[in-house]
């Protein structure tokens, strides 16, 4: 691509389709459980059927549980500047726990906090910014 | 199924041996377990490996045919197992079920590991698959392995209470045993200041509420009734092994998943759960039998909540029992009397395969300053990526 470009760090998990980014995953046609990433098949033993079609995200939830990466993870994480940041497992919604990064400073960050589903630049090189998820404090209002 | 025995272990000490092979560290290992033994590398009828993930194995994960090709060729059966840091356990399980059936009267398990320094990294040569949790949790969020064990420990400090200085107490109980284990890598004791003022790595876990990454190598050589008394000594015997897989609704923030579907009712860490429970029910026993445990515990965290999901304590419990000194030597139910993970750093699929060395020489009576009085039934539990689990239980 010549053009200015936003991309995803994995398009397929990760859509930045307007009106709001979704993370891509699958749901049972069977039973409803919802995945995250996508799955090739359901994987509740209670279910027979097992048939699967994607899903779009768009990931409202509470916080389940948190910590603060605090060392440099290896060079596959290609995010920069680095600095600590906030991982966190997001409860959203059927049942699916989503982890990500959490864009709050670590001393407002609250085990049942409302987050949402946000975009993060990891980096941004001339005309390209690659992005990933993130989630953020909820205030409630409509995406 | 007829009866199996422990007729000897031995392992390599833990620790950073640039200059030793992978090889080299079994051989140590698998010498010392077959000098307990009385026995003779051509007297193995089979070998079962827990194949390392991180170097050797010609590329598929092979290491005891690398091992007889290396020591003692003569024609014995060789099983090469996978199971991450359960792998140990599989091996067992596998060498454990080739006696059982009567097949075969003398095979060895063992497990010998070279880590890479710092943060277990990727597995090499992995693919950039965009529906592997590994790849995402590297790729999309930079995860490493105790940013999962430090979210279950923020969540205990919220479900429970347990504090900072409870963790820090956990770590100091295992490096006190630790210090009283030859073959551990840590071997001088700590205080809860000394922990508390280690580096912060992932909140609320700090460097020394972590266990490191080590070298080592373990063996067990498991025989008939026949053969083990022919060896001499304590008859040790296989009370029960068995492995397990995760289920589906396990809360468990599991390596390395980045989505998953918890459901109530669900046991946190079913894999483990589902093996001990099941190896209970083969030994007929149940938590109140136990004289003591050796648990995978990769962090402080897991120093108190694995007791309690396995039903030795209520959810909660963990703190106090620590701290009244119910989880040491002496206490209700001593825990890692080898000094865990914590003091010996993690040579992934070779640790299974240490508890069980463990295990031996508690009921033998050889455990040193470290010896639980008395022990008669004394058992493992052991995770693995993959959502592996394992359990084996022996009694004297």
């Amino acid at each position: 691509m010549e053009e200015a470009a936003i991309t995803a760090v994995i398009p397929q998990a990760l859509s930045l389709d307007p009106p709001a980014p979704a993370l891509l995953g699958t749901r049972c046609a069977d039973c409803g459980t919802l995945y995250y990433p996508q799955v090739v098949s359901c994987r509740n033993p209670d279910c027979e059927g097992k048939d699967v079609a994607p899903a779009r995200i768009m990931a409202r939830g509470q916080l389940y549980s948190f910590t603060v990466q605090r060392y440099r993870p290896p060079p596959l994480f290609a995010i920069e500047p680095w600095q600590p940041y906030v991982l966190g497992l997001v409860d959203v919604e059927n049942g699916l726990r989503v982890m990500g990064i959490v864009e709050a400073p670590l001393e407002e960050v609250r085990i049942g906090m409302p987050l949402r589903l946000s975009t993060l630049t990891l980096n941004a090189e001339g005309a390209q910014t690659v992005m990933t998820h993130s989630f953020v404090p909820d205030d409630g209002a409509d995406t | 199924m007829r009866p199996v025995y422990v007729l000897g272990v031995g392992a390599h000490p833990w620790g950073k041996w640039p200059g030793t092979t992978q090889v080299e560290l079994a051989i140590h290992a698998m010498k010392a377990a077959l000098g307990e033994a009385s026995l003779q590398w051509r007297d193995l009828q089979g070998l079962v490996a827990a194949s390392s993930r991180f170097e050797g194995g010609m590329g598929w994960g092979l290491h005891a045919n690398e091992l007889v090709q290396t020591v003692s060729e003569h024609g014995l059966a060789c099983i090469n197992v996978g199971g991450a840091c359960a792998a140990g356990a599989v091996a067992f399980h596998t060498a454990h079920m080739l006696v059982a059936s009567g097949q075969y009267d003398t095979v060895a398990a063992m497990g010998a590991e070279r880590m890479p320094k710092g943060f277990i990294p990727r597995p090499p040569g992995s693919a950039d698959d965009p529906a592997d949790h590994d790849f995402l949790r590297w790729k999309t969020m930079g995860a490493t392995n105790p940013a999962y064990w430090a979210m279950e420990a923020q969540r205990r400090m919220h479900d429970h209470g347990t504090t900072a200085e409870t963790f820090a107490a956990a770590s100091v109980t295992m490096r006190r045993h630790g210090a009283m284990n030859p073959n551990a890598r840590f071997r001088t004791p700590s205080t809860v200041d000394e922990v508390l003022a280690s580096p912060m790595v992932s909140d609320p876990l700090h460097l020394l509420e972590i266990c490191a990454v080590s070298d080592g190598a373990a063996a067990v050589i498991l025989g008939s009734e026949d053969q083990a008394r022919r060896a001499g000594g304590p008859m040790i015997q296989v009370a029960a092994s068995a492995i397990a897989t995760g289920r589906f609704g396990d809360p468990a923030a599991r390596i390395p998943t980045v989505g998953s579907t918890p459901r109530p009712g669900v046991p946190h860490t079913s894999e483990v759960v589902t093996a001990v429970h099941r190896a209970w029910d083969l030994a007929g026993i149940g938590a109140e039998d136990v004289d003591l445990v050796e648990i995978a515990d990769n962090t402080a965290w897991h120093i108190l909540a694995w007791p309690e999901l396995f039903g030795f304590f209520a959810p909660g419990e963990g703190d106090r029992m620590l701290t009244a000194g119910e989880m040491t030597i002496g206490g209700r139910l001593p825990v890692n009397p080898s000094g865990g993970f914590l003091s010996f750093g993690e040579a992934t699929t070779a640790q299974a395969l240490m508890q069980v060395c463990e295990l031996a020489w508690q009921l033998k009576g050889q455990a040193g300053e470290r010896q639980v009085e008395g022990a008669r039934i004394a058992m493992s539990a052991v995770l693995g990526l993959g959502a592996n689990g394992g359990s084996i239980v022996l009694k004297r």
